[in-house]
């Protein structure tokens, strides 16, 4: 959100480094004590966003912190399709998971329509010999919602759980955890009056059954970063793998040309609704990145996480009501693929 | 082979929750001896007295259930090896808990479960279960795991207040690596050391000496110091971290070989030992 001397307000997207904004909140209690008033807003024509801090007796304490514009990652996602929904205080949750001993980065969760169950991957324990497995179950009465489609188990980041719980402790709202089958995402919600967080979690896909779609160059790409990986790697290579291909954003490039592969795809096969593509595209993209040539049986997680933060304001509602808008839209002719809102990095 | 325990008092679970953390600080890997009446921990690959080792005996009072079958009936005992990190992470998940139930399992491999039973803020039942992946030892390795039999000491004596001991130990370490250890049959204990620069020493008195302290100093003079010259480190490790209220805290020494410290609560018994440097 930003102003200029028309007094009109831009709808800007950009990102900004966390090791600057981080040390300026830094000291919450102290910010707390003393500031009065904190204003945030941003120059375009330095492309700086200003934050500043009025404290007591006139002081006032100006940041400036250069940003740069970028096309924020969309995913195509509708958590209100999800045949699962849980809805519990995080602290709850919080203190359960603190019992979760394992130091292994992947949790699965399986739940039944009368269960919770968070427990060690079966995927890792078995690799190594020395492991231990743990498994924790919570009560479904501890849940403030509670609906269970078909019995489930997926595989995720713990540590990404974590995380989440460590943040929305600081809301008093509950936190929501959508999800259906393994490869599909998860989201995790927060709806706060002041803040609507919502993150979206990869999850570890079942053995690739289906086939897999016409592999874009991109494709083949990352397949022979992960065999690279593999083959260097002995043990405990998944996670190793995932790491290097969230953490060198190779997801992000992908997206939008997965999309477009498998639009390509779907249109190939005949499907006409964009409601079905937009539930489909993202199935279909986990499984077409899994990689079904490499050892059978060997799977591949990809760390897929973004966050979507909406701070509720009356001006803006008509932008944050739909955070997960296509990029995409299913269409048969090549013009409305190369419109404005659909970015390649 | 079985064995399958349950502790639920409050107290217990916090005595053995403080032996399986105690004992995952000092040794990475131990053995766990399960006997038809108590539980000892040992440490794993001991080869004699030339290195600290702790060992543990939990006696079967703790429990509330106790049950176990040995290998066979001559030899009613179970050895097990495991990672000692592993049995304090899931014990400590039982802070605060209702209960901890013990159980030699076999799930794709032998496994020693812990299942931890907890009521949640709200009175709700949550329940977690570990399983430690163990090894059964064989019969030949056995003997490696008893604490080392010994003559009686030349001097036993009750130790000082826990926590100003450990203060001292705590400062002397910051300065050097060795401390002398001195007591005698009169109830006085020195520690004391010594570098270039520094030379620090502490005096305490009326500590009483244990009855059963038969054992007769080299000299037969009561009042004649016995020392010995041991690790800091080694010390400062098992003094720190002990928040229990030992009814029985001694240490036995012998000149110039062996230290030894004891601690008994209820139904736990830890006992140290550090070779002389």
């Amino acid at each position: 959100m930003s102003e200029n001397e028309l007094d009109t307000t831009l709808n800007l997207k950009c990102k900004l480094g966390m090791k600057s904004i981080l040390p300026i909140f830094r000291c919450l209690n102290s910010l707390e004590r003393n500031i009065e008033k904190c204003k945030i807003f941003t120059r375009s024509d330095k492309c700086k966003v200003v934050i500043q801090f009025f404290y007591r007796h006139g002081i006032k304490r100006t940041h400036n912190i250069c940003f740069q514009e970028s096309q924020p990652l969309q995913v195509i996602f509708d958590k209100n399709v999800c045949t699962n929904t849980l809805m519990i205080q995080p602290r709850l949750l919080a203190d359960a998971i603190v019992l979760f001993t394992s130091s292994q980065e992947e949790v699965t969760l399986a739940v039944t329509p009368l269960n919770f169950c968070l427990k060690s991957s079966n995927e890792e324990s078995m690799d190594l010999s020395n492991a231990v497995y743990s498994e924790m179950f919570v009560g479904s009465d501890e849940f403030d919602f509670f609906q269970i489609g078909m019995d489930t188990e997926i595989t995720f980041c713990f540590k990404e759980l974590k995380g989440i719980l460590t943040f929305s402790e600081a809301t008093h709202a509950p936190i929501s955890i959508y999800f259906d089958f393994p490869g599909k995402p998860l989201a995790l919600s927060i709806d706060d009056m002041l803040v609507e967080a919502n993150f979206i979690l990869a999850t570890l896909a079942d053995e690739p059954s289906r086939a897999s779609s016409p592999q874009s160059l991109c494709l083949s790409q990352k397949r022979k970063r992960s065999d690279l990986i593999k083959k260097k790697a002995g043990k405990n290579v998944t996670s190793q793998a995932l790491e290097c291909i969230s953490r060198k954003a190779a997801p992000r490039r992908l997206y939008p040309k997965e999309t477009l592969t498998n639009i390509s795809a779907l249109e190939n096969c005949g499907s006409p609704a964009m409601k079905r593509v937009n539930g489909d595209v993202s199935e279909v993209s986990e499984n077409s990145v899994s990689n079904t040539e490499e050892v059978p049986g060997s799977l591949c997680l990809r760390k897929f996480s973004c966050m979507f933060f909406g701070a509720v304001s009356s001006d803006q509602q008509e932008h944050f009501n739909h955070p997960f808008d296509s990029l995409a839209r299913a269409s048969d002719s090549e013009e409305d693929m190369n419109n404005g809102s659909f970015s390649i990095f | 082979m079985k064995f399958r325990a349950k502790i639920t008092g409050k107290g217990c679970l916090e005595l053995f929750i403080h032996v399986s953390c105690t004992v995952a600080r000092l040794a990475k890997v131990c053995v766990l001896r399960v006997r038809p009446d108590s539980l000892c921990f040992s440490p794993a690959g001991f080869h004699g007295l030339r290195e600290a080792g702790l060992w543990c005996e939990v006696r079967r009072g703790a429990f509330q259930q106790f049950r176990m079958e040995g290998v066979s009936e001559d030899l009613d005992e179970i050895h097990l090896e495991l990672t000692a990190e592993h049995l304090s992470r899931a014990a400590r998940s039982a802070a605060g808990a209702c209960s901890l139930k013990l159980q030699l399992t076999h799930r794709r491999r032998p496994c020693l479960t812990v299942a931890v039973e907890l009521a949640s803020s709200l009175g709700r039942a949550r329940s977690v279960v570990h399983e430690l992946p163990v090894q059964v030892l064989p019969r030949g390795a056995w003997r490696a795991c008893l604490p080392p039999s010994l003559r009686a000491a030349d001097a036993s004596i009750y130790l000082p207040r826990w926590r100003t001991l450990r203060s001292i130990v705590e400062r002397m370490a910051n300065v050097g690596d060795h401390v002398l250890v001195e007591a005698n049959l009169r109830g006085r204990m020195t520690l004391s050391m010594e570098t270039e620069v520094v030379s620090i020493k502490s005096y305490f008195k009326n500590l009483g000496n244990p009855p059963e302290s038969a054992g007769a100093p080299p000299n037969g003079d009561l009042e004649s110091m016995v020392q010995v010259r041991v690790d800091n480190r080694k010390l400062l490790q098992f003094l720190e971290g002990q928040q229990i209220n030992p009814t029985v805290a001694l240490c036995n020494i012998w000149d110039n070989s062996l230290l030894q410290l004891v601690l008994v609560q209820e139904d736990v018994s830890l006992q140290y030992f550090i070779p002389a440097l």
